[in-house]
């Protein structure tokens, strides 16, 4: 009897354990099955380049480019690779029929920390330039009510050109796309007057992050008119030579001084001499920027599929002013 | 009596294997000091060959190996060695010897080496006008100047004086609270 019931002991346990390792093993196969599709970048999909457009800079503007949004248009918007997402501001929304999603009221926030209401909403068509210039960008989008009256939208062209990357020509004014998968960025091919350097991941979005000599990570912000900017308390007591007030997108402000040049280096390029704001008022996780006045010299060109932006310096002879 | 035997024939195997091994030891060591007198012999080559040909020195140092093959191989890698110093000397090198050394002190070379440099401080600063640095000065300026002149339009000398001061304090106002000097989106 004894042997019987450690018979049907053992058996029962390699019943088990065999079903066990069955099911397991079903749900790794589904597993790879449902995950597969996910993988996919989108770049599997041709999408169709736009059309090179051209901006104009505006002083406490920023980058403007001509933007038509389900048809509507054009509206003036900024160009922000700082933003982590297009804005549309709640006229434009009216005005283009943007759907807004039941139920998806956010905030938005900026430097400050300062937040104001928005809404998710969802577009069908986004061109700029153009109106039939298209970006690939079609869906999600947010409508606020804090942007500044004389500017109908922002536009995060990593958001916007999605799953393509693009070039910020800062000197020519020129805002362009390029497919990854024809002309990607590589490390090793490092432009004559530039670098090449490694696009870091944020825990939240998209946005480009460079990896500073000193350690600290920099956003790329080409919607902040300052320099490379740095919180009061984490840099020196630069000599205060003017005062700016800064007004962010959640409505919030803060203040800025222009202090003693410094020299920095992301990857192998050392930028000299570069303009630095000392910011006060910002929150405590706030960034280290690096914004037009740091920036614009340059040709900035973005691959969002392998990571990477290149960052080089434009000929005198090639700018347009 | 048999396991005696086989202990016997143990014994003896390993009392064999021991004496052929202590013999090797004893005939390398003597083949060793051999060899060390001859790189004592190669270590004084240089000052002696300056004056002797290069081909006669591996001549007489290879017969001081037994076999053929041995002094062809002696000769052979005394050619590459001198052929090498030479080559370092006059400055060329064979890279075609060395592929893999090659490449890697290159790539170091390369990512630790490059660095390029952008000076903001060679370049003009783009576009400033005399208003924009001025603005301030300007504005302030031009606030006094149009409220002297409308109170002085108004109330002769007296609202003049009141005037200016009204604009240059509405200016300020303008100028240091209300208008903003830049925006970040």
């Amino acid at each position: 009897m004894d042997k019987r019931c450690k018979l049907l002991f053992v058996v029962i346990l390699v019943l088990a354990t065999g079903a066990r390792a069955v099911s397991f093993g079903t749900a790794l196969s589904a597993a790879r099955t449902t995950q597969k599709p996910l993988r996919k970048t989108g770049l599997e999909q041709t999408v169709p380049l736009p059309n090179p457009v051209g901006f104009r800079e505006v002083a406490g503007r920023g980058l403007l480019v001509r933007t038509w949004v389900n048809g509507a248009g054009p509206f003036s918007f900024a160009i922000d690779t700082g933003a982590g997402a297009i804005l549309l501001s709640t006229g434009v929304a009216e005005e283009a029929r943007v759907k807004i999603r039941s139920g998806r009221a956010t905030s938005i926030a900026g430097l400050s920390g300062a937040a104001v209401g928005a809404h998710e909403a969802s577009v069908d068509t986004l061109a700029v330039g153009e109106s039939e210039n298209y970006l690939p960008a079609k869906g999600a989008v947010v409508v606020t009510s804090g942007l500044p009256r004389d500017l109908d939208g922002v536009l995060d062209p990593t958001e916007a050109f999605s799953p393509l990357g693009y070039v910020i020509d800062l000197p020519r004014q020129e805002l362009s796309a390029f497919d990854p998968r024809d002309n990607p960025l590589r490390l090793n091919q490092q432009p004559a007057e530039g670098t090449v350097v490694q696009w870091l991941k944020e825990s939240h979005g998209r946005r480009p992050f460079v990896m500073l000599d000193n350690g600290e990570r920099a956003l790329l912000d080409t919607g902040s008119s300052l320099g490379f900017a740095v919180k009061e308390n984490s840099r020196g007591d630069g000599q205060r030579i003017s005062g700016y007030e800064v007004r962010d997108v959640g409505g919030g402000r803060i203040s800025a001084r222009r202090g003693a040049p410094t020299t920095i280096s992301i990857g192998s390029l050392t930028l000299r001499r570069i303009p630095t704001d000392i910011i006060s008022g910002a929150e405590t996780d706030a960034p280290v920027l690096l914004g037009m006045s740091a920036l614009r010299p340059f040709r900035l060109r973005f691959d969002p599929v392998h990571r990477l932006i290149e960052i080089a310096p434009v000929p005198t002879g090639q700018r347009r002013n | 009596m048999l396991i005696t035997k086989k202990m016997l024939l143990a014994l003896t195997l390993v009392g064999a294997l021991l004496g052929a091994g202590i013999g090797a030891l004893v005939t390398r060591s003597a083949g060793g000091d051999a060899r060390a007198e001859n790189t004592s012999n190669q270590t004084a080559l240089p000052t002696e060959s300056a004056a002797r040909d290069t081909n006669q020195v591996a001549t007489d140092n290879s017969a001081q190996f037994r076999t053929s093959a041995e002094q062809t191989a002696y000769k052979q890698g005394f050619d590459e060695g001198y052929t090498s110093c030479s080559n370092a000397q006059l400055g060329t090198s064979r890279t075609g010897t060395y592929p893999a050394t090659y490449r890697t002190y290159s790539g170091r070379r390369y990512s630790n080496s490059r660095r390029v440099y952008y000076d903001y401080g060679t370049t003009r600063p783009r576009g400033r006008s005399f208003w924009q640095k001025h603005r301030d000065k300007l504005t302030l300026a031009m606030g006094t100047g149009g409220g002297a002149i409308i109170g002085g339009l108004i109330g002769g000398k007296r609202g003049a004086g009141i005037g200016s001061l009204v604009g240059l304090g509405s200016s300020a106002l303008y100028t240091y609270k209300i208008r903003h000097r830049s925006r970040r989106y």
